[in-house]
């Protein structure tokens, strides 16, 4: 999807994250035209970042910051409005937020049976621990939101 | 003083730069001439785009610039291009290890504004006007999110605000083309 940047080795994407240094996981082509948010809701088309300008999309209706509390109400729209123990592994789909303080950094998803996170401009990476990608550049994992299933009737 | 004090005007109305050889427009020489006003303190020509002759004369200067009576701000916009495009060439170097350094530490960034605060990609901006065919050409052959770099070196904006990335990168790109900063081979 997108224009292929170019393509990290692992240990270039290890300095950054690590804890992921050993771990069996996958690395994508990396693409600048979608970030972590907009990987976790499903949007591989746009960089999903405020305030909205060529670029960088941000949701018609919310505020253009990058708190938590704002996030949570975005992702609330897309169905994940459940917070979970972020040590437990989801029994659907999850979005976990890692931040510094009161603001968002990063996102990772859970679906399909594991976890996977898109790095910046960078790859996306599958099959982690969505604890291997906190630390000096991420903070730390704030919540983590489930997408309760449908009840067919 | 400037480089370049003397005009002559012919029957064809061409003009002649002192160092040229005598009856003959050769592209190389001219090309050459172009580069050295504008990389000369002397660049009077190259800075000023807009300098209209009193006497009409009409100049074709370059194969890619052939021009009729309105032409002077043309031949002036692409002298001032030549002129962009040749300084750029002296910070191609400087340009690319500063890339190197932007992308290496800020490629896991998720916001586009931390990554744009890098000390790099601020002295990219601070590189001005000569900055912009480099930052076409990795947008081109290398896109990141350079775009906030170029609205700054070029005082433009030819994106529209629901562009994404991609369209943004084109956008850019078709820019460069028409400006002369790069060719149209970037699909």
């Amino acid at each position: 999807m997108g224009i292929s940047t170019g393509h990290m080795s692992k240990a270039e994407v290890e300095i950054d994250f690590p804890a992921l240094m050993g771990k069996h996981y996958y690395l994508s082509a990396e693409d600048f035209n979608y970030n972590c948010l907009a990987y976790a809701v499903g949007d591989l088309s746009n960089w999903w970042e405020p305030p909205k300008q060529a670029g960088r999309y941000w949701p018609d209706g919310f505020p253009p910051d990058t708190t938590i509390r704002t996030v949570e109400s975005i992702v609330a729209v897309f169905g994940f409005t459940v917070e979970i123990d972020p040590m437990s592994v989801p029994d659907t789909e999850a979005i976990a937020i890692y931040a510094d303080g009161n603001d968002w950094t990063h996102f990772a998803r859970f679906s399909n049976g594991h976890w996977s996170s898109k790095l910046g401009e960078g790859h996306d990476v599958e099959n982690i621990d969505i604890a291997d990608l906190e630390g000096a550049m991420y903070g730390k994992i704030a919540k983590v939101l489930s997408r309760p299933k449908r009840i067919e009737q | 003083m400037p480089i370049i004090n003397d005009k002559e005007r012919s029957a064809d109305k061409l003009l002649w730069f002192p160092q040229c050889e005598a009856n003959k427009v050769a592209t190389e020489e001219l090309l050459w001439n172009l580069r050295h006003a504008a990389l000369s303190e002397n660049d009077w020509f190259a800075s000023s785009p807009a300098r209209p002759w009193d006497d009409g004369t009409i100049f074709v200067a370059m194969d890619e610039c052939v021009i009729g009576e309105h032409g002077v701000v043309d031949l002036c916009h692409s002298v001032r291009t030549s002129s962009i495009i040749a300084k750029s060439e002296l910070l191609r170097v400087e340009f690319e290890a500063l890339e190197k350094k932007w992308k290496r530490e800020t490629r896991h960034l998720s916001l586009v504004s931390k990554k744009i605060a890098h000390p790099s990609y601020l002295r990219i901006i601070g590189m001005g006007e000569p900055a912009i065919p480099l930052l076409l050409e990795s947008l081109r052959d290398r896109p990141s999110h350079w775009f906030a770099a170029l609205q700054a070196v070029a005082n433009a904006d030819p994106c529209r605000i629901d562009a994404t990335p991609a369209d943004a990168r084109i956008a850019w790109l078709e820019w460069g083309a028409s400006n002369g900063y790069i060719d149209r081979t970037y699909v």
